[in-house]
């Protein structure tokens, strides 16, 4: 059990609003008739990795579609870079250095590993280029760049949507359960480069499901329950919540 | 990559967000002119059936051709109504059609990613 201070109760309580790469204030979203996220404050300052963890259910990766701009936002606000984005494009905010990694890899199965690359130029980045960051960082994608994509391993296909994300220059990373149906070595490894991308200075937010997977690399942790962020604190103060979070209060 | 070249990086996304266009409002635009091309539709019939009224009424008075005049300058209204009626239709068509496609396009992105992701737990498997 760590000796750190209690967590705030909000996340806006703990980093300055000009600090932040992303802040979302309040922010409430539904699917028709059904609110699932009831009011989501959260924050991840410039060049800091933050995960929102909490059970299957809780709104973990609706909070990233809003944020991706793939739902609209029904109330509150959600600011990138300190501007409010809500009803924004998603392509528009892809092409800035918003890069969402979705549950489920997002890849294409039925082309090779240098189309799927390929598909990431939209943003202006060659091919070539591309490829040199991609290969650079897995090198193990550059001996398969001919192979489908669809008969790569599970840990590799989750490479090449990492890959094809960094390709593009993100500035604001969104990780979706990069640890989905993989093995924990493979979960290991790819979060090892999560740590070196944020290294270089990539705000990242990661929702897991497996908190275990994260707790190493990330510089503040939320618990999402319900559709709201009701923990926010450091990786060592939030341990010991995590196991109420899961199994009920 | 240094702290300054993050920095930058960081600056740089700032600034691209700053300048970005929300197109906010868009849908309630589309509606508004889904509306005008429904009026101008309307609009249009009615102003060529009054034009087509108002021609019936016109009387011949002998040694005169002020009649005719009269009934000539009812022909180009008739036509004007039409043409309005046909541009509000294809108004109204162009922003049905946006809507019912965007609709289209959306199931379409959805049934290919649920697609991909039966493809991919397949292979997992």
């Amino acid at each position: 059990m760590s000796t750190a201070s209690p967590p705030p109760a909000t996340a806006e309580a703990a980093f300055a609003p000009s600090d932040n790469a992303l802040e979302l204030r309040g922010v409430r979203a539904a699917y028709g008739t059904i609110t699932v996220l009831q009011g989501v404050d959260l924050v991840v300052p410039y060049g800091h990795v933050v995960a929102l963890l909490g059970p299957n259910g809780g709104g973990k990766s609706t909070a990233l579609r809003v944020i991706s701009g793939q739902l609209p936002v029904s109330a509150g606000e959600v600011f990138v870079a300190g501007r409010c984005v809500n009803g924004a494009a998603p392509d528009e905010l892809a092409r800035r250095g918003v890069c969402l990694i979705p549950e489920g890899k997002g890849i294409f199965p039925n082309l090779s590993v240098r189309e799927n690359l390929w598909m990431a130029t939209h943003t202006g980045t060659s091919l070539k280029v591309i490829e040199e960051v991609a290969f650079a960082r897995f090198p193990r994608l550059g001996e398969r760049r001919k192979q489908l994509a669809g008969t790569l391993s599970g840990g590799e296909q989750q490479m090449l949507a990492m890959a094809r994300a960094l390709a593009t220059d993100p500035a604001l990373l969104l990780l979706d359960e990069l640890s989905m149906g993989l093995a924990p070595l493979v979960v290991e490894q790819l979060y090892e480069i999560v740590a070196q991308v944020a290294k270089e200075g990539v705000s990242i937010l990661v929702v897991e499901q497996f908190a275990r997977a994260v707790l190493g690399i990330v510089d503040s942790v939320g618990i999402m329950l319900r559709g709201r962020v009701t923990r926010f604190g450091t990786p060592t103060a939030m341990e010991a919540e995590l196991s109420t979070a899961y199994l009920g209060e | 990559m240094t702290t300054t070249q993050s920095t930058d990086r960081a600056e740089e996304f700032k600034a691209e967000i700053a300048e970005m266009k929300l197109k906010t409002g868009r849908g309630r635009a589309e509606s508004s002119l889904q509306l005008l091309g429904v009026i101008l539709m309307v609009g249009g019939i009615v102003l060529a059936f009054g034009a087509y009224v108002a021609s019936l009424n016109v009387s011949a008075t002998a040694g005169s051709n002020v009649d005719v005049l009269n009934s000539n300058s009812y022909i180009p209204l008739a036509i004007a109504g039409l043409a309005i009626s046909i541009t509000g239709g294809f108004l109204f068509l162009r922003y049905s059609l946006a809507r019912f496609l965007r609709f289209w396009l959306l199931r379409q992105s959805y049934d290919q990613r649920v697609a991909i992701d039966e493809a991919a737990a397949r292979h997992d498997r």
